[in-house]
């Protein structure tokens, strides 16, 4: 869980000042015209913000200015990755290219394994323009196990245990790359939403069932609650969206129409990166009822002028 | 799930949940509270377009289908629309041409034109650009929707090219034919 310590406090008091300047900026002009210093010289970013032409430079540029791959990999460290790639149609999965560079980072880090937790949808790899070059790297990855085991989840409020994937709990290193995208029900998807990715269909539908209500999203209160309380089990070491190409209605399997950030979000923290990419959706971190209630289990900050946030181009 | 319950209520609450979950889609779905006719169900594969139509596709893997419920395996939330409106049974499939380029086919055969008319309106809305396919369609910057009879249907590619809307386009239409020819 991520609990706000004194030093956290203080070094987020220390970029409060920059944070709510950028806060004001327009979000595209964000992505846009921002200083490109090396991390080495500055504090870290809470979260950063890459826009360009080309996904997979832009993951490769933002994981750099988050401290590197190797701030999160070892030598020799099982790596799980959870993408939202289960549907086919444009702005419904992540852009291949950026789990390509995902990948090949930790390859680069000394990765011994790396794991879908969830697996794609056929052929999702070859989709990207990258992947003749980078097919043996592709061939690298496994799959999930399909085995799932029982988790508690003490500080639950709505969700008190799940069946999760055993593969999470067999990985050192858990990377959530979510697409920042339209959803019917929770009108945004993103790195929260992403954790259902874990379960089976049968947790799953308590989270839409569990209050006995009648419908899919009949009660998404509750569903909110579920998706904050399962992200009680495991924090992400690193989480990237995607918010390049994303549907802007009929989600979460699309197609619809499109929206364009043509940008690649990271940060340590899913909650903030959650705040943040709603805004390309239109929405306020305060209108996403699982944001609201991931901040309230303290596993994040939600209010962006309170982020030291780097936005740039490359 | 509910673990602050003693383990007969939790087990009592397991049962409730999944006579609940069968109980919501059986309202749902008519296809559980109708009877259901007794010729055998034809295979949606024959609506698929043969490749011999499509000069330089060919479909990329194997297509999949559902039924009722199995919708939501395929397609997440995106089926509690379809099932709302009446879904019996689909089929998916892709196709691929010489240059790499993709296609994706959704055929959904609802349980009757109304069912199929109503989720229609809901995927396609009042969006796009009306064009002639089946008996109502539009068209998006990479994507097509129409309907015919009970079946409603979706085609998408991966770029807005002129080229690759004239083969959504071609493609419903077969789509289209062979739903006239349907049983």
């Amino acid at each position: 869980m991520d609990q706000i310590t004194r030093r956290s406090f203080l070094k987020k008091a220390a970029c409060l000042g920059g944070g709510a300047l950028l806060s004001q900026t327009p979000l595209l002009s964000l992505a846009q015209n921002n200083p490109q210093g090396s991390p080495a010289q500055e504090m870290k970013p809470d979260l950063v913000a890459v826009k360009g032409k080309d996904p997979y430079v832009s993951t490769l540029r933002a994981i750099q200015e988050l401290g590197g791959i190797e701030a999160f990999v070892r030598r020799g460290d099982r790596v799980g990755l959870l993408v939202n790639s289960p549907f086919k149609n444009i702005g419904a999965s992540v852009n291949p290219d950026i789990v390509l560079a995902v990948l090949k980072k930790c390859l680069d880090s000394g990765a011994k394994e790396i794991r879908y937790l969830k697996d794609p949808y056929r052929g999702y790899g070859e989709r990207s323009a990258r992947s003749g070059e980078l097919a043996t790297m592709l061939k690298s990855l496994k799959y999930e196990s399909g085995d799932h085991v029982k988790v508690d989840i003490p500080g639950g409020l709505a969700l008190k245990d799940a069946r999760v994937t055993k593969d999470l709990w067999e990985c050192d290193v858990f990377i959530n790359i979510s697409i920042t995208k339209h959803h019917e029900g929770v009108h945004y998807s993103g790195a929260l939403k992403n954790m259902m990715g874990l379960c089976p269909f049968s947790t799953n539908s308590y989270f839409h069932f569990g209050t006995l209500k009648l419908g899919w999203y009949a009660n998404l209160d509750h569903l909110g609650q579920c998706i904050a309380d399962l992200n009680l089990i495991k924090k992400p070491d690193l989480c990237i969206s995607d918010a390049t190409t994303f549907i802007t209605e009929n989600g979460p399997y699309g197609p619809g129409r499109l929206g364009g950030g043509e940008t690649v979000v990271a940060s340590t923290n899913r909650v903030s990166l959650d705040a943040f990419c709603c805004q390309f959706l239109g929405l306020q971190p305060e209108d996403v009822l699982m944001i609201r209630k991931a901040s309230e289990h303290a596993l994040g900050e939600m209010k962006l002028d309170r982020l030291k946030i780097k936005s740039l181009s490359v | 799930m509910e673990s602050r319950l003693p383990k007969k209520k939790r087990t009592i609450l397991s049962a409730m949940l999944s006579i609940l979950l069968s109980w919501s889609i059986a309202s749902f779905s008519p296809v559980f509270s109708q009877s259901e006719e007794t010729r055998p169900k034809e295979p949606l594969l024959r609506l698929l377009p043969l490749e011999s139509d499509l000069k330089g596709w060919k479909l990329d893997g194997e297509p999949q289908t559902a039924e009722g419920i199995g919708l939501f395996e395929l397609i997440n939330g995106g089926a509690e629309e379809y099932v709302k409106e009446g879904f019996k049974r689909a089929i998916m499939a892709t196709y691929r041409n010489n240059e790499g380029k993709l296609i994706n086919l959704d055929i959904y055969e609802m349980l009757s034109p109304e069912s199929a008319r109503s989720i229609y309106g809901k995927k396609a809305g009042d969006k796009g650009t009306k064009v002639s396919v089946g008996e109502e369609a539009a068209i998006g910057d990479y994507y097509l929707n129409f309907r015919k009879g009970a079946f409603q249907v979706t085609l998408s590619g991966y770029d807005t090219q002129k080229e690759t809307l004239e083969w959504l386009l071609h493609m419903g239409r077969l789509v289209a034919q062979r739903i006239s020819t349907f049983p």
